[in-house]
């Protein structure tokens, strides 16, 4: 990825992801919200069992 | 979502309103490079930007080192920063209603002899745009998920 785009690794995660839209991070959510979703996509894939979809 | 803090600093009453995370998330990596280096004799542990360094545990100390930093800053880097920190601010200013600190024509005119004001607008800036980002306001892991995680 290039160096300038790393900083929005986090929102494109999400939006690759499909948790968010582009256009809710570019208007409607604030870095604490992607924050949150990461850490709780994080959370939820160490605990989801293995096998499960 | 996106949050507003008022603030009255001096006699002025200021108004931040968060930044969307498209531009918050480049805005905060800026602040850490070029404030990074300031801090370092401070803090004693800012080094490269390390990508797995832990920026928020990091910068959670340094916050009450910023007012201090911002004001040894190169004024060429406050010249680029501080606009873009300030761009979504709003400002009361008397006899003129509401003026938004997003282009150089008022911030001169809301800044002009109060070079104090405008530092602790930009500290006021950071601390909504980033203060929750940087304490870690981690949501609570649900039990089930947390249950399942263990075993």
């Amino acid at each position: 990825m290039p160096a300038e785009l790393e900083p929005l690794w986090p929102c494109y995660r999400l939006v690759l992801e499909r948790l968010a839209t582009q256009t809710e991070i570019d208007t409607t959510m604030s870095i604490d919200d992607v924050d949150r979703l990461c850490i709780a996509l994080d959370a939820w894939r160490s605990a989801k069992p293995e096998g499960s979809a | 979502m996106i949050k507003t803090d008022n603030r009255t600093i001096g006699d002025l009453d200021f108004t931040v309103t968060q930044l969307p995370a498209s531009k918050g998330y480049p805005l905060f990596f800026k602040l850490l490079k070029h404030l990074g280096p300031v801090l370092a004799p401070l803090l004693g542990q800012f080094g490269d930007l390390d990508p797995k360094m832990d920026v928020k545990a990091a910068l959670k100390r340094a916050l009450p080192s910023i007012v201090m930093a911002l004001a040894s800053v190169d004024p060429l880097v406050m010249e680029q920063l501080g606009p873009e920190l300030l761009a979504n601010t709003q400002v009361n200013l008397p006899g003129r209603g509401l003026v938004q600190l997003n282009n150089i024509g008022n911030r001169d005119l809301v800044f002009s002899g109060r070079i104090k004001t405008m530092l602790l607008a930009i500290v006021h800036s950071i601390e909504v745009n980033f203060a929750d980002f940087i304490e870690g306001n981690e949501p609570a892991v649900p039990q089930s998920l947390e249950t399942a995680s263990a075993s």
